[in-house]
C-alpha cells in the first residue's frame, strides 16, 4: 500500500511561532517577557554597501598607513570630555541584569581596548567603578541605586529617557535575577518582580529636561558631559529637544537595541530601525547647525566593523554594542570555558525550552553560560579574566575592520567616512537611509536634482 | 551671618562656593538671598551647615542633599530635595509636584501643601506634610515613611512597594495595590517622632496607616492585576 | 464655540476629545479660564493679587511682578475649571 503523502503547508501568518505564542497565551494569560532585542527582519545596515577605492579614489595600505579612531565625546559643554581610543562603546547594562563577573569583564575589556562602559538600572557597582577606565553613569526613571557620591565618580551622565527594546516602557527584573545583593543596591524587598517606572520622578518634558540637566551639571560642576539617550521613535523631534535642553551627547537606540527583560509587544512592535534612526538624528544634527559640537553615539544591533563603518559614515560618531558584547563573552554558545576546557551545556539550553543559537530567555536568570543570571554557580561559569580577554578579542575586530573598510575608501581617519561611501542595495534601505540605490542615482522620496 | 545674594551671584557661583569654599571654610550658617524662582539652588550640598533660604525657589532645591540643613521661608518649586541622602530640608510655604523625588535618608518637612507625586519614588526618605498632598503621592514609594497632615488627593500609594504612608485628613482614592491598615503602638510611635522632629503639632492618634497589599510583587495570571 | 457652545461646554466636550497632558488657559473678551488634565504633569502656577490675576508654569517669571510677594499663590488642581471675569 503506498504511504500517505504528507503535505505540511505552513501559514506565513499563522506560523510556528505565532502558534506557540497563542498556545503560551491561552495557557498563561499574561504577556510574554523576554530577553535581547528585535529578532524579526528589517531593514540594516547589512542593506548598505561600501564603494572603496578604484580608479576614481585611492586606498590606504591596509597595514602600513596610520588610519585614527581617536574619539572624543562631550566638548560642548563639559571641562572634561570623554576621550576613547575607539569609537565603540558599551552600552548600559544593569547589575542584576548582568552578574557582577560580566560586569566586571566588560570593564577590563574597555579598559584595555581605551573605551567605556556604562552602568544599568540598577546603579553603580564597586566592581565596574574599579575595572572600568571610562564609566557612563545612568540617571533612569528607577532611579535605582542612584546617589551623589557615585554620580561624582563618574566620567559621564546618561539621562536615559528609552531605550530601543521598549521606548515608552519601564525596566523589569523578575524575582530569581532580585538577589539580596541587587534587592538592597535596587531598595526593594528581595525575590519580588520588579517593575520600574516608564517616566522620570523628578521631570517630565522637555523643559523640565532642561532644567533637570542643568541640575545634573550643578551637581558635578560642569566638569561632565551629559549624554540624553533615547529609544528611537520620533527621533528628529527628540534629538531636537535634547540639543536645545542642553545635551552634550546623544545616544539613540534602534528597535533592534537588547534587552534582559521586557514584554514580547514591545521589543517587535515598538520603535524604529537603527537604519532610519540614525538618519533622522544626523538630519535633526545638522538643521540644530550642531554636528560635531553634539556628538551622536548610535546603537541597537551593531555586530560587525562593517555596522561600526557604516554608522560612521552616515554621521555618527561613535557606537555602543550591547547584546554583541554579551555574545562575545558566550550568550548563545554551546558551551562555557572553565579552566580551559569547553563545557557543552546544550540540555540546560533544552530545560529553558530553546537551544543554542535561538536563546532569549535572560529574564529567567538561568543562563546555561553565566552571564545574565544571580544565581553564584551558573555565575562562576564565567571567569572574568576570560570574559574580558574575549571581549577584548572581539572589541579589536571590531576596530581592525572598522579600519579596513575606512582605509580602502581612502580615509586616514575612520571619522571621515561620508555617505558619498555607501550604496544601498534594496528599495527601503535606500528611502530609510537616503542613500542612492546601488547602480542608481535613486533615493525614494527625493526628487531628482 | 554669611549672606550669599542671588541677584548679584549667579546660581553657579552660589553652588561652587557651597560645593568648594564651604567644606573649607567652616562656616556653619548662611542665608541666601532674592531666590526669584532660580532653579537647583543648593544642590550637591555635602557639610552639616544650616541655610535660610529667603524667598520663593524654583525646581530641585537642595537636590541630592547629604547633611546640610536648610530651611526655605517661602515655596518650592518642582522635586524638592529629589534624590536627598541626609540632613533636613523645611519648606515654609507649599511645595510644588513631586516633593522628595526618590530620596535616600534624610528628613523634608512641608509646612503648607504639596502638590502631585509627593514622594514619588522614595527610597528611605521621612517626609511629614502639614496640609494636603495632591494625586498620585507615594506612587511607586519604596521605603521611608510619609505623613501627610492633611488630606490625599486621588490615587495615594499607587504600586506601594514597602513605604509606609500615615494620615490624618481624607482620601480621595487609594492607587493600585494600597490599602488602609491598623496602627500599631510602633506605628504611634512613629508618627509623633516625626511630628516631633518636624516641629508640628498633631497627636498622633488621629493618623490612619496606608501600605502596599503586596499583590502586584509577582505576576501571576489568576489575581486579576492591572498591568 | 464658533458654533455657539459656551467656554464651559467646550471645555467639557474638549475633555472627552483630549488624551494626554496639558493645561488650558483660554480667554474671551471678558472672561479667562484655566484648566489641566487629569493627570497635571505639565507645571502650572496662579498668582492672584486685587489687581491681578497671573498664570504661569513656574513662579520664576513671576518673580519681578508689582506686589508679588503679597500674592497669593496657589497650583491649580487638575481636572477644575477656573475662571476670573473681568
Amino acid at each position: 500500500m503506498a504511504r500517505k503523502r504528507i503535505d505540511l503547508e505552513e501559514s506565513a501568518l499563522y506560523n510556528r511561532h505565532v502558534l506557540h505564542y497563542i498556545h503560551r497565551a491561552a495557557e498563561q494569560g499574561l504577556y510574554d517577557i523576554r530577553g535581547l532585542g528585535a529578532k524579526r527582519s528589517v531593514p540594516s545596515f547589512d542593506d548598505l554597501v561600501f564603494l572603496t577605492a578604484s580608479l576614481s579614489r585611492y586606498p590606504l595600505e591596509g597595514y602600513r598607513e596610520k588610519c585614527v579612531t581617536k574619539t572624543v565625546l562631550g566638548t560642548r559643554f563639559a571641562k572634561k570630555p570623554v576621550e576613547l581610543e575607539i569609537p565603540i562603546t558599551i552600552a548600559g547594562m544593569s547589575f542584576g541584569a548582568l552578574s557582577a563577573n560580566v560586569k566586571e569583564a566588560i570593564g577590563r575589556a574597555a579598559t584595555a581596548m581605551g573605551t567605556s562602559t556604562t552602568t544599568g538600572d540598577g546603579g553603580m557597582t564597586q566592581e565596574e567603578r574599579l575595572s572600568s577606565k571610562t564609566l557612563v553613569y545612568q540617571c533612569l526613571p528607577s532611579r535605582y541605586g542612584f546617589n551623589p557620591e557615585d554620580l561624582r565618580k563618574a566620567d559621564a551622565i546618561e539621562v536615559v529617557i528609552g531605550q530601543g527594546a521598549k521606548p515608552g516602557g519601564g525596566g523589569m527584573l523578575l524575582g530569581l535575577k532580585i538577589s539580596e545583593r541587587v534587592a538592597k543596591m535596587r531598595t526593594l524587598p528581595q525575590g519580588i518582580d520588579q517593575r520600574s517606572a516608564c517616566r522620570h520622578p523628578d521631570w517630565v518634558g522637555p523643559d523640565d529636561l532642561t532644567i533637570k540637566i542643568a541640575e545634573l551639571r550643578e551637581i558635578t560642576d560642569w566638569q561632565l558631559p551629559i549624554y540624553v539617550k533615547f529609544g528611537a521613535t520620533r527621533v528628529r523631534d527628540d534629538v531636537k529637544l535634547a540639543v536645545k535642553a542642553g545635551a552634550d551627547v546623544i545616544v539613540i537606540d534602534g528597535m533592534q537595541g537588547g534587552t534582559a527583560a521586557t514584554q514580547q509587544v514591545f521589543i517587535e512592535h515598538a520603535g524604529i530601525p537603527t537604519l532610519p534612526a540614525l538618519r533622522l538624528a544626523v538630519e535633526a544634527l545638522d538643521e540644530m547647525n550642531v554636528r560635531g559640537h553634539v556628538q551622536l553615539i548610535i546603537s541597537g544591533g551593531i555586530r560587525s566593523g562593517a555596522d561600526v563603518a557604516k554608522a560612521l559614515a552616515m554621521g555618527a560618531d561613535a557606537v555602543s554594542i550591547g547584546q554583541s558584547a554579551l555574545m562575545a563573552l558566550g550568550c548563545n554558545s554551546e558551551t562555557y570555558t572553565k579552566n580551559g576546557r569547553q563545557i557543552d551545556v546544550s540540555e540546560e539550553y533544552e530545560k529553558l525550552g530553546t537551544a543554542p543559537g535561538s536563546c532569549h530567555h535572560c529574564q529567567t536568570g538561568l543562563c546555561p553560560v553565566g552571564v545574565t543570571t544571580q544565581i553564584p554557580e551558573l555565575e562562576k561559569r564565567l571567569e572574568p579574566e576570560w570574559g574580558a580577554r574575549r571581549l577584548k578579542n572581539y572589541l579589536k575586530t571590531l576596530n581592525m575592520e572598522l579600519t579596513t573598510l575606512a582605509r580602502a575608501c581612502g580615509k586616514s581617519n575612520v571619522h571621515h567616512l561620508e555617505r558619498e561611501d555607501l550604496v544601498a542595495l534594496t528599495v527601503e534601505a535606500a528611502a530609510m537611509a537616503k542613500i542612492p540605490l546601488a547602480g542608481t542615482s535613486w533615493i525614494p522620496g527625493e526628487s531628482d536634482s | 551671618m554669611e549672606r550669599l545674594d542671588l541677584s548679584r551671584l549667579s546660581v553657579r557661583e552660589l553652588n561652587q562656593y557651597l560645593h568648594h569654599e564651604l567644606p573649607k571654610n567652616g562656616v556653619e550658617e548662611l542665608e541666601i538671598l532674592n531666590p526669584n524662582g532660580l532653579h537647583s539652588i543648593a544642590v550637591g550640598l555635602t557639610v552639616p551647615v544650616r541655610i535660610r533660604v529667603l524667598g520663593h525657589t524654583g525646581y530641585y532645591l537642595a537636590g541630592m542633599n547629604q547633611q546640610a540643613e536648610t530651611t526655605v521661608h517661602g515655596n518650592v518649586g518642582w522635586s524638592v530635595a529629589e534624590n536627598m541622602m541626609s540632613g533636613i530640608v523645611k519648606v515654609k510655604g507649599f511645595a510644588s509636584e513631586c516633593a522628595g523625588a526618590s530620596a535616600h535618608g534624610g528628613l523634608l518637612v512641608i509646612e503648607g501643601s504639596a502638590s502631585s507625586r509627593c514622594g514619588i519614588s522614595m527610597k528611605g526618605v521621612d517626609i511629614v506634610v502639614g496640609e494636603d498632598v495632591g494625586h498620585m503621592s507615594a506612587f511607586m514609594a519604596q521605603a521611608g515613611h510619609l505623613v501627610i497632615c492633611g488630606n490625599a488627593g486621588a490615587s495615594l500609594g499607587d504600586s506601594l512597594y514597602e513605604a509606609v504612608l500615615y494620615l490624618r485628613g481624607t482620601i480621595h482614592s487609594l492607587g493600585a495595590d494600597a490599602r488602609e491598615e491598623p496602627m500599631s503602638e510602633s506605628d504611634y510611635g512613629t508618627v509623633d517622632a516625626l511630628l516631633g522632629k518636624a516641629g508640628i503639632n498633631y497627636s498622633s492618634k488621629e493618623f490612619k496607616r496606608v501600605a502596599s497589599a503586596r499583590s502586584l510583587y509577582h505576576w501571576n495570571a489568576d489575581a486579576g492585576q492591572e498591568y | 464655540m464658533s458654533q455657539g457652545d459656551t467656554l464651559e461646554e467646550a471645555l467639557q466636550k474638549a475633555f472627552a476629545e483630549l488624551d494626554g497632558f496639558y493645561t488650558l488657559l483660554m480667554a474671551t473678551a471678558g472672561k479667562m479660564v484655566l484648566v489641566r488634565d487629569a493627570f497635571a504633569c505639565k507645571p502650572a502656577i496662579i498668582a492672584e493679587t486685587k489687581d491681578y490675576v497671573a498664570v504661569s508654569s513656574e513662579f520664576r517669571s513671576f518673580a519681578h511682578l508689582p506686589g508679588i510677594h503679597q500674592a497669593r499663590l496657589f497650583e491649580p488642581v487638575p481636572e477644575e475649571i477656573y475662571s476670573w471675569n473681568v
